[in-house]
């Protein structure tokens, strides 16, 4: 019976706690200027919070103080990017426990107006 | 998948969205099925951890501000009530397109059920990071509902 014991406790100390991974609700908004992504992630702050952009694919990755079933829960969310967002000047802040992502459009994605003489 | 696609291709309103925002995994597809909508809306529960000496619940409420939100404690219920200020939806600024909208921008009530032997008017209630964290401390007062009654 003890040997039972022993050998479930080594189970559990060799498994290190997995997190439970969430999808978080998004909204989407679009301006003449830019893209906004709102994120809701509770228990995130902007040290928890990943964002990177890579071959045109944006991940977010946001690991939060909350846990169910004492598995700490870990947001995340892919999106691909279109070439109409310049990704060098992608900005993130978080509030309230609220991501929001600012992907200001490309120079070349603008519409241009053709000045009437 | 070809359902799926069917069903995406009957929604009209997937026409008006930007194709930019098209999500790379299967799952997370062009319009968020009933099935993604039930995981993206996935109900986190309050946390409640009961010790000795407090209570302590931490509730999900992301996106409120403080003064949105008021905490009451009424015999053994801890109840939590949020109200959006018309001026906190972001989406509402003028020029701005509505491409994707999952967020349940709606009221919330959520009704926690304490332990016996809570001091509630020492309860202490913090907002960070869009979680609302209540801490009430507990009296060492055992006697409350249990008793030894002696037999003579």
């Amino acid at each position: 019976m003890s040997s039972k014991n022993e050998i479930v406790k080594t189970d559990e100390t060799a498994k290190p706690v997995e997190n439970i991974e969430l999808v978080p609700p998004v909204d989407i908004t679009e301006d003449p200027d830019a893209f906004t992504m709102y994120f809701e992630v509770p228990g995130c702050n902007a040290a928890s919070v990943k964002v990177e952009v890579e071959n045109g694919i944006l991940t977010v990755e946001c690991a939060s103080t909350l846990r169910r079933s004492h598995r700490p829960i870990l947001f995340k969310r892919i999106f691909r990017l279109s070439r109409a967002v310049d990704i060098s000047k992608i900005s993130a802040a978080t509030c309230d426990g609220v991501l929001t992502l600012t992907l200001p459009k490309a120079e070349h994605s603008k519409p241009f107006r053709v000045p009437v003489a | 998948m070809l359902n799926n696609l069917r069903k995406h291709a009957l929604l009209p309103s997937v026409r008006r969205w930007d194709s930019m925002f098209d999500s790379v995994m299967g799952k997370l597809d062009l319009f968020p099925g009933e099935e993604l909508h039930s995981e993206l809306n996935d109900y986190i529960h309050p946390e409640i951890e009961i010790t000795e000496h407090a209570v302590t619940v931490r509730i999900s409420l992301p996106g409120f501000t403080k003064q949105e939100i008021s905490v009451e404690i009424e015999n053994d219920l801890l109840t939590v009530r949020t109200e959006h200020n018309s001026e906190s939806h972001p989406h509402h600024a003028k020029g701005q397109k509505i491409l994707r909208s999952e967020r349940l921008h709606t009221e919330v009530t959520q009704t926690v059920r304490l332990p016996g032997n809570i001091k509630c008017t020492n309860a202490s209630a913090v907002y960070a990071d869009g979680v609302l964290t209540v801490s009430i401390p507990r009296e060492n007062n055992n006697c409350a509902f249990s008793r030894k009654i002696e037999v003579k």
